[in-house]
């Protein structure tokens, strides 16, 4: 263990937990857009940017990606820098996604006002290019998506552009997706994401269809897996349990 | 010490008070449709309880790619950390036995994770259908004996 | 909300409209919820006049606060309306699984309004809600509507439906859920029927949350304690059932035998909970949250062969020594034809055995009845039975309950009803305060709004005289209060075997956040009753209704230990209503309405 200052509380933190998990177990709240505890930091959003103190020298730096490593380390999670810093990030996100809940919400925080140009009349909801879902596909094993082109025509793709061959349609990456851009849909036994069409699995008890087969391939490594969704799955374990009993 | 959450179906008369109980512990209000454990009710009053049965190579741990399920050697339990699953749902697919699910709602898979070593499902069982007993030789055969169905289901994930 | 929703659900049969309201908080504090909200929500919207079975009667089902928690046995709802086999309030309480489910979907209520042109069923599945055709189940029992609607809607969805008997506006039909749990009495599921209403199916996904969850907890765990430690709850009721009363009841010469002409049966043990567990009951079973377990899972064999549910005390009184029979396979294979065809057992039975009499009495022939129908005929009453559902041959005069026959035959005397409703299993020449019970109940016939075959019988909480008058109408006052708030809260009469008014006040202050004491919860029954009553009054019934039939006065019991007996109801009345704090006509004073607030 290492001691450490956060906010002027003296703490001592494990050897190389980030600046983030050193603060969350002290109970202090660093906003974060593109991180997740699961994945991987990328430090795309920049929003948990924090300033520290290290041998002297003030510098500001994000709070998920920075191990701690020296005793003495001192760590400054808000002051009126850090406060403008994080407005400018909420304002720019907010620009690409205005009505996200969670962004107003910040926003608010911030005292940043619902300016003109966010209530254009043409505003849409765009992707925050927070990298989430790069993370999250790239965990799952599939690595399907990634970041193309630069500046304002920057996106999240799959290879160009065109269906991926590895993407299993399992829909961590629009479960993951901190402003519900991504598009998936499930209609009529068909999943429709990434400009992929997946067929869906149809439960042989229910009905219901569930998964597609890529991703009950993957997750049983079987390549012929059983259809059957998590409930009647467990209908048929209880029902096969419920057949050795004998009441009375 | 490994505890051992042990089912036994024949003295279940499906009231269900295991599920009240577990999504209360869990989730704060009574709501069956999210509690880690589920009764099943078949004709002739046969009633069977269905939870994890924390395996010990857990076919759910072993597919998460995030570490959100992990088992602890110490109490045998399989534990998921609801702040790194990012819902691929690879595990509800893994389990052999559906004893996991996905809450699109909560974001995150929910399993039994036996409360942490005070299980209430066992708490408000009316009938010694669940009980939550030292892991000796005794308890583990007849948690065997419970799952002994499973094996051969077990034994071809294994393979 | 705490404990409840806040939300109820109207639906408009004739118009085809679904309507989603907030729950009237003021009603819901002081008439709690289930049978007492939903008979004050009745009596705002309805004129007490109304026919029954017309499109301006509504059918109301509510759940209580601790429907569907933790809290002891809370797995019930009722079914308020008009009776149209009283005339008088209705409020049939059922247990299984569908009350509870009903919350899960985010509601406290449903009210049925007007009439569809077609048989519809209303499927709820959270906040999606539709009315659906359901012309291909109409005609079906309620074991096939149930298994279709749910392979139809969701493999997990509850069903309350009506069978033939309802659909034929069977004045006795009732509703069944989760296939044979029964809101059994008054034919609330005539009025179903008459609504061309065939089930209500659920399926909720979500939660109930309660105010103080720690409390909440504390107040159950202390609850469940009690009830494992109390022998009937823990013991008697999961072993024999409610069965366990054959032989009590016989012994105490009060088993009411061949439509109350005698109070001992030579066959009692024959049908005795102990018989019936040797050759017929395969296990019991729960109602939701419930650590008693009642329910008898059970098999008929023989000519009767037959797999289901029941049964239970009253229904093996009124298919056995009501009608004579000691045949329990054919007493069981008649209450799982109740059960798929969706008739009240109690009033089935009754009603078989004022046939039998009147067969005896030379007033019904062969020829009409289509059977010998002397009392002991099992197989005529098994084939009745099926036949009432259908409204065939004799069944159809079967169909009109006891009262409505007997009088048909100048007879109505022997019709062993009160408010033309059936009595249970109790004979009130042998347990006074039964008798008085029976007389006073606001829904008629029914030994489930005062039980005070507890003290008289089995001594709990107190032991009482069952041949004395003395202090009963105080105890049925006490009775018929705290059963009314507890089947307004959603819990199960049958935990007050081992619990008090205080235990389940103290679940529902905690659940509910709104403060309880064991008196107000108390006061909320008094305030319960007296709106019941208010109700009967302005729908047409009196003083003259408190009655029992003219056997109870004239004909002494024949013979075992109560030998001689005859009911004192007379006598114990003006106390009754004294205690009531009603005049002598039994209308509840301006004072007592002003002190309860529904002046």
């Amino acid at each position: 263990m290492i001691e450490i200052v956060i906010d002027g509380q003296k703490c001592y933190v494990e050897k190389g937990i980030t600046i983030l998990e050193a603060a969350k177990t002290m109970g202090i709240r660093i906003p974060t857009k593109c991180y997740h505890p699961g994945l991987s930091p990328s430090g795309s959003c920049r929003l948990c940017s924090v300033e520290i103190k290290e041998m002297g020298r003030h510098r500001i730096v994000m709070s998920c990606m920075f191990p701690i490593e020296n005793p003495g380390l001192e760590v400054i999670t808000f002051n009126e820098r850090i406060k403008k810093l994080r407005s400018f990030i909420v304002e720019m996100l907010l620009l690409r996604s205005p009505d996200d809940p969670s962004l107003k919400a910040l926003a608010r925080e911030y005292g940043i006002e619902d300016q003109p140009s966010h209530n254009s009349y043409t505003r849409e909801n765009k992707c925050i290019l927070c990298g989430l879902c790069i993370s999250a596909c790239e965990a799952s094993g599939s690595a399907a998506l990634s970041f193309i082109n630069r500046g304002h025509e920057r996106e999240v793709a799959t290879p160009f552009d065109e269906p991926s061959l590895t993407c299993t349609g399992c829909g961590a990456c629009a479960e993951i997706c901190p402003v519900n851009f991504i598009e998936m849909e499930d209609k009529d036994g068909v999943r429709f994401i990434w400009g992929k069409i997946f067929a869906l699995a149809k439960c042989r008890i229910c009905g219901k269809y569930f998964a597609t087969f890529e991703q009950l391939a993957a997750a049983t490594g079987n390549d012929e897996p059983e259809l059957l969704c998590m409930r009647c799955k467990q209908l048929e374990e209880a029902r096969i349990i419920g057949h050795g009993i004998t009441t009375g | 010490m490994e505890k051992v959450l042990l089912i036994s179906p024949e003295k279940c008369i499906g009231c269900g008070s295991c599920e009240s109980a577990c999504s209360f512990a869990n989730e704060g209000e009574f709501r069956p449709s999210l509690s880690r454990i589920q009764v099943f009710r078949f004709k002739m009053g046969i009633n069977v309880p269905m939870t994890c049965l924390q395996c010990e190579d857990a076919p759910c741990a072993s597919v998460c790619k995030t570490g959100a399920l992990v088992r602890d050697d110490d109490t045998g339990v399989v534990n998921i950390d609801s702040e790194k699953c990012i819902g691929c749902r690879m595990c509800v697919m893994a389990c052999p036995f559906g004893n996991i699910s996905y809450s699109s709602e909560k974001k995150t898979s929910i399993k039994c994770d036996q409360c942490a070593g005070d299980p209430q499902c066992v708490e408000f069982c009316p009938t010694g259908a669940l009980s939550y007993i030292p892991a000796e030789k005794d308890s583990l055969d007849k948690k065997k004996a419970f799952a002994a169905r499973f094996a051969t289901i077990v034994e071809e994930v294994e393979k | 909300m705490f404990g409840w929703k806040g939300k109820v659900l109207r639906v408009n049969l004739t118009e085809g409209t679904i309507v989603t309201e907030s729950l009237n908080t003021k009603d819901a504090k002081e008439f709690i919820g289930a049978r007492g909200l939903a008979t004050r929500y009745f009596f705002k919207e309805v004129d007490p006049a109304v026919d029954p079975l017309s499109k301006e009667n509504k059918l109301l089902f509510a759940t209580g606060p601790l429907t569907g928690t933790l809290a002891t046995s809370a797995g019930r709802y009722d079914v308020v309306t008009k009776g149209p086999l009283t005339g008088a309030i209705a409020a049939s309480n059922s247990g299984g699984f569908w009350g509870p489910e009903l919350k899960y979907a985010g509601f406290d209520m449903v009210i049925f309004e007007g009439s569809s042109p077609k048989p519809v069923y209303l499927y709820i599945y959270n906040d999606e809600i539709e009315l659906r055709d359901a012309s291909h189940v109409w005609g079906k029992n309620t074991h096939e509507t149930t298994d279709t609607l749910m392979s139809e809607t969701d493999s997990e969805a509850k069903v309350a439906c009506i069978g033939p008997a309802g659909e034929n506006l069977v004045k006795f039909a009732c509703i069944i859920n989760d296939k044979d749990r029964a809101a059994g009495r008054s034919g609330v599921g005539a009025v179903m029927g008459s609504k061309k209403l065939k089930a209500v199916v659920v399926r909720g996904t979500k939660g109930i949350k309660v105010a103080d969850k720690e409390e909440f907890i504390s107040a159950v765990k202390s609850a469940r304690k009690k009830l494992k430690e109390h022998p009937v709850a823990s013991q008697g009721l999961p072993t024999f059932g409610t069965n366990v009363l054959v032989g009590v009841i016989n012994s105490a010469g009060a088993l009411p035998t061949r439509n109350f002409r005698e109070a001992i049966y030579e066959g009692a043990d024959k049908i005795s909970a102990e018989t019936f567990n040797s050759q017929n009951l395969i296990t019991n079973k729960a109602c939701m949250g419930c650590m008693i377990g009642c329910g008898r899972v059970s098999k008929s064999s023989g000519q009767y062969v037959g797999e289901g549910e029941g049964p239970e005390y009253e229904t093996t009184w009124s298919f056995g020594s009501q009608c004579g029979v000691d045949d329990l396979d054919a007493i069981t294979k008649a209450n799982y034809i109740c059960n798929e065809l969706g008739l009240d057992t109690i009033t089935m039975g009754s009603t078989i055995g004022c046939a039998m009499e009147l067969y005896e009495e030379g007033l019904v022939s062969q020829e009409e009845a289509g059977y010998k129908l002397s009392f002991g005929n099992a197989e005529a009453m098994v084939k009745l039975t099926e036949q009432t559902a259908y409204r065939k041959g004799f069944g159809n005069s079967l169909a009109e309950g006891s009262y409505r026959l007997a009088s048909g035959y100048g007879r109505p005397d022997l019709s062993m009803s009160v408010k033309k409703q059936e009595m249970p299993a109790y004979d009130p020449r042998a347990l006074q305060g039964m008798g008085l019970e029976y007389a006073t109940s606001n829904r008629g016939g029914c030994h489930v709004r005062g039980y005070l075959t507890s003290p008289e019988v089995l001594g709990v909480p107190v032991k009482l005289d069952p041949a004395s008058t003395e202090e009963k109408p105080k105890f049925l006052k006490i009775f018929q209060d705290l059963t009314a708030a507890l089947d307004s809260s959603g819990t199960c009469l049958f935990t007050t075997f081992g619990l008090g008014g205080a235990d389940i006040a103290a679940q529902l202050a905690a659940a509910t956040g709104v403060d309880y004491s064991e008196e107000e919860f108390m006061k909320a029954g008094d305030r319960i009753w007296n709106l019941e009553r208010l109700f009967n009054l302005e729908a047409g019934l009196s003083a003259e209704d408190d009655n029992l039939p003219p056997r109870m006065f004239e004909e002494p019991i024949p013979a075992g230990p109560m030998k001689g007996a005859l009911s004192k109801v007379y006598e114990m009345l003006p106390e009754y209503y004294k205690e009531r704090g009603w005049d002598a006509e039994g209308v509840p004073t301006s004072e007592k309405l002003k002190e309860l607030g529904l002046d």
